[in-house]
């Protein structure tokens, strides 16, 4: 296998990370519900059963130059978790955005990167993944899907549809240190992560700064 | 005579009101998102039959201006009437409380998988649902019992609404706290154990085999015979009762517990074949932790008796000759852990105190201990087909172990293949009971609040595991069917 840093692994080179037998440099996608999944290039990811709406109704406005305490006491009045089984779907309405995520756990090992893209067929219809994310290596978890129907009709968000795919990306590994796992706070994630945006350690400074002001 | 029958329409109206709420309310829930189909299935039913009872009251009234109530006999046959309807509605509004907290919300996904396995294992058209409680039990119930008995005296032509409904309607609950705790709500397979045992009859029939100790009874009546009661301890017993009425009552009083008792342990050894050690695990950790090791209770045979009796099937399923095989294959620690653990168990049941029992649970205890052979066939008959195998524990255990030392849900075997839900389950027990400490490292959860979070963590990862599993299984047949 030829994986130089910064290049993206082809079909074939996925395939064989997917069955490498030393756990600590294997790729996981599970479940890998089908081998066709892996193309030319990304390996296909399905949508899960979970997704977080926005509850528009309560607060006028979610301020992250607030308090951190009291947002983050209130911070689960802000969405409201919507469960869809298999076999169901969700109707995404124009201008809408909910948070859904990917139905497989992805774990990469520490000398790869994944960019997750949104597949053309869904963007062609209006459903965009809103930005372009990069799951760092290390990182273990489902992936928090921005889903937006930037088109005019509804569309149905179907839990199992192919939703996206995992552009997966070799990057320099000075060290091999043995150690797979990378602890962060998105480690783990077995459904949608609303936005955590006002842990940012920035966010602490800005605050002084507005409470200086008043 | 206008005064009882103002006072009868009264009553006819109170009634009615009250099948009226209770058809809102069913209204209010069939708005509901349930996991379970048979959960809308059941409400569009109890709906139905308030309209049948509303009915069955309209007529009640028109027969009521048209009859002239001349006697006291003729006005309680309707009172009668009014209180059976009366009486049905308060068991209608008992059943509407399973629906109230059956709803998505309060049962993962995985929970429902986890129930949903267990259960079709034995019948796969089985009509249930699952319920969290608030407390901490687990209990099973089919309603179709006590909405038969309400139905049969007041509702006429039933027998056709119900037909359409299957025989029995098991209600499973769980305790609400635990609602992510999967490895421990494990114990459900005890309560489908009961819903076997209700299919299969195992227990009654073992109750054509009991013997009691004929001197133990002796004993017990001898005492009583002697026992002096009343206000001064001045009059005999037997001053009320004969000594063979005496031994009847005493022997009465002893089928019946041993009857319970029965049920229990019925229940136990089913659960042990559904889902292996992971039920002898979390069971000693649901008693042990509430229940002194000898307790015995009217209902319920001493936890000591219970453990004893999955230690023994752990042991002639093979458990041990299994694992043993693992440590020479596997370079691991665990299965080495493994028996030592159940070894401490072992220790922990036989070392405790076992005191002196009471005559009559020494009666009681006799009479079971004599049917456990007995029992364990019937068991083993029953289940042998869907049992989870020591081997097939071998075989996934081991190798899902590591991917939680990844913090990755042990869900697949190897990419493409789903785990079974029941070596998901063992799995997560043995990792919580013997290396959790690997996901303490990973996470640096250094003190108790940290390493709280971590087995969350855990718990989190095998219920998303059992729901992965499951739609792997599902979907992935239906993939390569169109492959």
């Amino acid at each position: 296998m030829n994986e130089e840093s910064g290049a993206i692994l082809t079909g074939d080179e996925i395939g064989k990370r997917l069955m490498e037998g030393d756990l600590n440099r294997r790729l996981f996608v599970t479940p890998m519900l089908s081998k066709d999944q892996i193309g030319h290039a990304s390996v296909d990811v399905r949508l899960g059963n979970e997704f977080i709406a926005f509850r528009r109704t309560k607060y006028a406005m979610f301020d992250p130059l607030e308090k951190v305490d009291k947002l983050t006491s209130r911070i689960w009045d802000f969405q409201e978790r919507i469960y869809i089984p298999l076999g169901e779907e969700l109707v995404l309405h124009p201008q809408q955005l909910v948070l859904g995520c990917t139905l497989e756990y992805v774990s990469l090992p520490i000398d790869l990167a994944a960019e997750v893209v949104g597949r053309s067929s869904w963007g062609r219809l209006g459903l965009i993944l809103s930005a372009a994310t990069l799951v760092q290596p290390g990182y273990a978890g489902v992936i928090t899907l921005e889903l937006a129907n930037q088109g005019d009709v509804p569309l149905p968000l179907v839990p199992g549809i192919r939703i996206a795919q995992l552009v997966i990306k070799k990057v320099t590994c000075k060290k091999d240190t043995g150690v797979r796992v990378l602890k962060s706070r998105y480690l783990g994630s077995v459904e949608p992560t609303f936005s955590k945006i006002h842990e940012d350690e920035d966010f602490e400074a800005l605050r002084k700064l507005k409470e200086q002001r008043n | 005579m206008a005064q009882p029958s103002l006072l009868i329409q009264s009553l006819i109206n109170a009634t009615r009101e009250e099948f009226f709420y209770h058809n809102m309310r069913i209204f209010q829930l069939r708005q509901k998102e349930y996991p379970f189909p048979a959960c809308k299935d059941m409400l569009q039913l109890l709906s139905k039959i308030d309209d049948a009872s509303l009915n069955e009251l309209d007529k009640l009234e028109k027969e009521l201006s048209a009859a002239e109530i001349k006697n006291k006999e003729y006005l309680k046959q309707y009172l009668d009437k009014i209180k059976r309807y009366g009486q049905l509605v308060g068991i209608l509004h008992y059943l509407l409380t399973f629906f109230e907290m059956g709803s998505r919300e309060y049962i993962p996904e995985g929970t429902r998988v986890l129930i949903d396995t267990i259960v079709r294992k034995f019948d796969p058209n089985a009509t249930f649902i699952l319920v969290p409680i608030n407390e901490h039990n687990y209990t099973y119930l089919d309603l179709m019992k006590p909405l038969k008995k309400a139905l049969s005296y007041t509702v006429p032509n039933i027998d056709e609404l119900l037909k359409q409904c299957s025989e029995r309607f098991s209600v499973f609950g769980f305790p609400l706290i635990q609602k992510e705790n999967s490895i421990l709500n494990s114990i459900l397979a005890h309560e489908v154990g009961h819903f076997i045992d209700d299919v299969k009859e195992i227990s009654d029939k073992l109750m054509n085999n009991v013997t009691l100790d004929s001197k133990i009874v002796d004993r017990i009546a001898k005492k009583a015979e002697s026992t002096l009661i009343g206000e001064k301890k001045e009059i005999k017993l037997t001053y009320f009762i004969s000594p063979e009425e005496l031994r009847a009552t005493i022997t009465k009083l002893a089928a019946s517990q041993i009857s319970e008792w029965l049920k229990e342990l019925v229940s136990d050894a089913i659960a042990f074949h559904l889902v292996g050690p992971v039920y002898l695990f979390s069971l000693t950790n649901f008693l042990v932790t509430v229940i002194d090791l000898n307790e015995a209770a009217s209902d319920h045979p001493p936890p000591r008796m219970r453990i004893r009796l999955l230690l023994d099937i752990f042991r002639d399923m093979g458990y041990p000759s299994c694992i043993e095989e693992t440590k020479g294959i596997k370079n691991q620690e665990l299965p080495s852990k493994l028996l030592a653990f159940v070894q401490s168990i072992e220790e922990l049941i036989e070392s405790a105190d076992q005191g002196e029992a009471e005559d009559f649970t020494e009666l009681v205890m006799s009479a079971v201990r004599k049917t456990i052979p007995a029992l364990r066939q019937e068991v083993h008959k029953a289940v042998s087909d869907n049992q989870y195998n020591p081997e097939e524990f071998r075989k996934e255990v081991f190798k899902l172990v590591q991917l939680l030392d990844l913090v990755i849900p042990p869900a697949e075997i190897d990419t493409g293949k789903p785990a079974s839900i029941i070596s998901v389950l063992n799995v997560g027990s043995l990792y919580e009971l013997m290396q959790i400490e690997k996901l303490y490292e990973i996470l640096e959860a250094t003190d108790s609040k940290k390493q709280i979070e971590a087995r969350h963590l855990l718990h989190k990862l095998i219920l998303k595991a059992l729901e992965l599993s499951s739609a792997q299984t599902r979907m992935g047949k239906l993939l390569k069917s169109r492959d």
